[in-house]
């Protein structure tokens, strides 16, 4: 892993140019996540919350942020499940959306050029039906400009497999990790499940397999039923739940995975604030990101990335790099 | 997809109106939304500044006046009890304008048929001011459950019906509109609708088998209305004839009744 230069322009901001090329504000809250994914601050956008960007611009800067993470791009287009695909559940919701995208060329043509626009970090988020799937998308984006690395979602059947989420097994996990290892020399960020029985175990994988980080974590499985008609609420019966909710479980798991990987590990799970994302920062997360809240609070990750920074840039206030995984017990 | 500017706004209630146990109007002030915000378009509401209810909740424009907007409730769960109850002084953040419009500026009709359901009256008053202006010919036809549900606020030459036949016609709006509608031969007609999806699916199959050109105003589960969360698909016929998923925030909330597809 590569450490940029961080820590010695902690205290004052200025723009350096990263391996990327991308120019690159240090400010007070600066990290990098290793291979050229480095952010001017640890807050990044959740896949699947924010589309491609376009629609949020208008009411967030996102040029303030350290990153956004797609919507899932697939080899196909994907229309995704009926509906209903969605509910709110206390403090929380489920979705069950079906990773309906655009397929990986649509967003070539359609997405990218807006996304490069962005003035942040551009992740894309990848999912696929089998191992080929994935090192296809990938390669077809190697060439593509302005990719500073990739979310490997492995919350998803491998249908050309044995018919299990990937991301429950670590085989599957270190399978997938290792054939894209050898594909790109882009960041590489596994994103975990929380639908297992050890997370570290599938992180451990990742990370021997070759993965520059790991985030976590996805949605837990849920499901909402109707007693009247006695039907499922979701089309699909169950679904994902993310939200306030999650917080408990996300913190737990990513304190977990904290101390058992050397790699940098992106925490989530029902972010709303400035004080939920630095409780993640103390469990070990290196960054954060921003998924259901934005749909409440459009602008609320700009909000958090401007307060973090603010209190790492508080005179005689601690270091960013000393705050991450400073859980005292 | 509209290309309008976005707020998010705190919008403080000027005015609780009561109309009824189940039913409010809310008058919001909003000098920035009030003029851009068009017939047909919705807002999405932060209820409270809690988790609880988390997401917003859409509702239509009911009505513009002067630098106001109104939204009318019915009560359903706790987003809307708890807008009922809003007191006066309250800011609700509210997300606006959002969604397209409906078809007022079409000249291809000179009367207009709006038929609401239930609290699909709600934004037919901007609607029917709207059309005024424009030198149509306005026609209501509000279904209810019973007399004290029939809402008429801003409206106005009406023809009503209710389940229990304690107004107006008994039975259904639509069979009310079918044994109406010869009395309006020979002018150009246009159906505005807006109601629970299953008195659409039967106005929609009603006016499509008559041809008569007919839209009608969706209501989905939203997650976000801003097109980030993809939760608010609906049914339509595509080019190919097919059904496709459409982001009703996207795409809506006013379908024409050709397109829209209600079994999933
Ligand atoms: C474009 C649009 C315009 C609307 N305009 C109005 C209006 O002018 N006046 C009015 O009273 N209502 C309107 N509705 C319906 C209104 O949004 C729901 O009644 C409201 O969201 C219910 O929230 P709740 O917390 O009271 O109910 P709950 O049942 O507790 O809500 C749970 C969840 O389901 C959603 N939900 C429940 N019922 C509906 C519904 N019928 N449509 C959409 N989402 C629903 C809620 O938003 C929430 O996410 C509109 C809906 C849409 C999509
Ligand atoms: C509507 C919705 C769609 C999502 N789509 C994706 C997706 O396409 N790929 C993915 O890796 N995660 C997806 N997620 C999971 C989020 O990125 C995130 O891991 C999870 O929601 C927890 O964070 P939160 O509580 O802040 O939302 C989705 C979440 C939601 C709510
Ligand atoms: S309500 Fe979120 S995409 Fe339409």
């Amino acid at each position: 892993m590569t450490t940029m230069s961080i820590s010695a322009t902690h205290t004052d901001s200025h723009t350096a140019v990263t391996s990327n090329g991308q120019s690159f504000i240090a400010t007070p809250a600066a990290i990098s996540l290793g291979r050229g994914l480095d952010l001017k601050n640890p807050v990044l956008l959740a896949s699947g919350t924010v589309s491609y960007g376009e629609e949020l611009r208008s009411l967030c800067d996102l040029s303030r942020l350290g990153g956004i993470v797609t919507k899932a791009i697939s080899l196909e287009v994907r229309e995704g499940n009926l509906p209903q695909r969605m509910v709110e559940t206390p403090s929380g919701m489920l979705n069950a959306i079906g990773l309906a995208n655009v397929g990986v060329e649509n967003f070539i043509a359609e997405k990218m050029p807006s996304l490069r626009t962005l003035g942040t970090n551009v992740i894309v988020n990848i999912v696929g039906k089998g191992v080929e799937d994935y090192a296809e998308v990938v390669t077809r984006l190697e060439d593509v400009e302005g990719i500073a690395g990739y979310e490997i979602n492995l919350s998803c059947p491998n249908v050309k497999g044995e018919c299990i989420i990937f991301g429950v097994d670590a085989k599957a996990t270190s399978e997938v990790t290792r054939t894209l290892r050898r594909i790109t020399p882009r960041h590489l960020m596994i994103k975990l499940t929380p639908n297992v029985t050890s997370i570290a175990e599938i992180a451990l994988a990742a990370e021997d397999a070759g993965a520059d980080s790991v985030s976590l974590i996805n949605t837990l499985v849920g499901m909402a039923v109707d007693y009247r008609s006695q039907r499922p609420v979701l089309k699909n019966i169950t679904g994902g739940l993310s939200g306030p909710a999650v917080k408990p479980v996300a913190l737990a798991k990513v304190w977990e995975v904290f101390q058992a990987v050397k790699i940098p590990v992106v925490g989530m799970g029902g972010i709303t604030n400035f004080e939920d994302a630095m409780e993640f920062f103390v469990v070990g997360a290196k960054a954060v990101q921003v998924g259901t809240q934005n749909f409440v609070y459009p602008n609320i990750s700009e909000k958090i990335a401007v307060e973090v920074e603010g209190y790492f840039s508080r005179e005689n206030s601690v270091k960013f790099s000393s705050f991450i995984g400073s859980l005292k017990i | 997809m509209t290309m309008q500017p976005l707020y998010d706004l705190p919008l403080t209630v000027v005015e609780n109106i009561r109309l009824t146990s189940v039913t409010n109007v809310l008058v919001l002030d909003a000098p920035v939304i009030a003029p851009v915000i068009r017939s047909g378009q919705f807002v999405n509401v932060k209820v409270n500044g809690f988790h609880q209810p988390l997401l917003r909740r859409p509702l239509s424009v009911h009505r513009v006046v002067g630098s106001q907007i109104e939204i009318m409730i019915r009560i359903v769960g706790i987003g809307t009890q708890i807008l009922y109850d809003a007191p006066v002084g309250t800011a609700l953040q509210t997300l606006a304008p959002l969604g397209n419009t409906f078809g007022y500026n079409r000249d291809d009709f000179d009367t207009a048929l709006l038929v609401s359901g239930g609290i699909g009256v709600a934004p037919m008053a901007m609607l029917e001011e709207t059309l005024l202006k424009r030198g149509k010919k306005v026609v209501n036809f509000i279904g209810a459950r019973s007399a004290p549900d029939v809402i008429t606020r801003g409206l106005t030459n009406i023809h009503a019906a209710t389940d229990d036949g304690s107004l107006g016609f008994k039975g259904n709006i639509v069979r009310l509109l079918a044994e109406e509608l010869p009395q309006f031969n020979g002018e150009r007609l246009r159906v505005f609708s807006c109601g629970p999806n299953r008195m659409l699916e039967s106005l929609a199959q009603f006016c499509n088998e008559r041809g008569l050109p007919c839209e009608v105003s969706i209501e989905s589960i939203m997650g976000c209305g801003i097109g980030i969360c993809y939760g608010c698909p609906v049914r339509v016929r595509g080019e190919d004839g097919l059904a496709h998923n459409q982001l009703l925030c996207q795409y809506g909330s006013v379908i024409d009744a050709k397109e829209i597809m209600f079994e999933v």
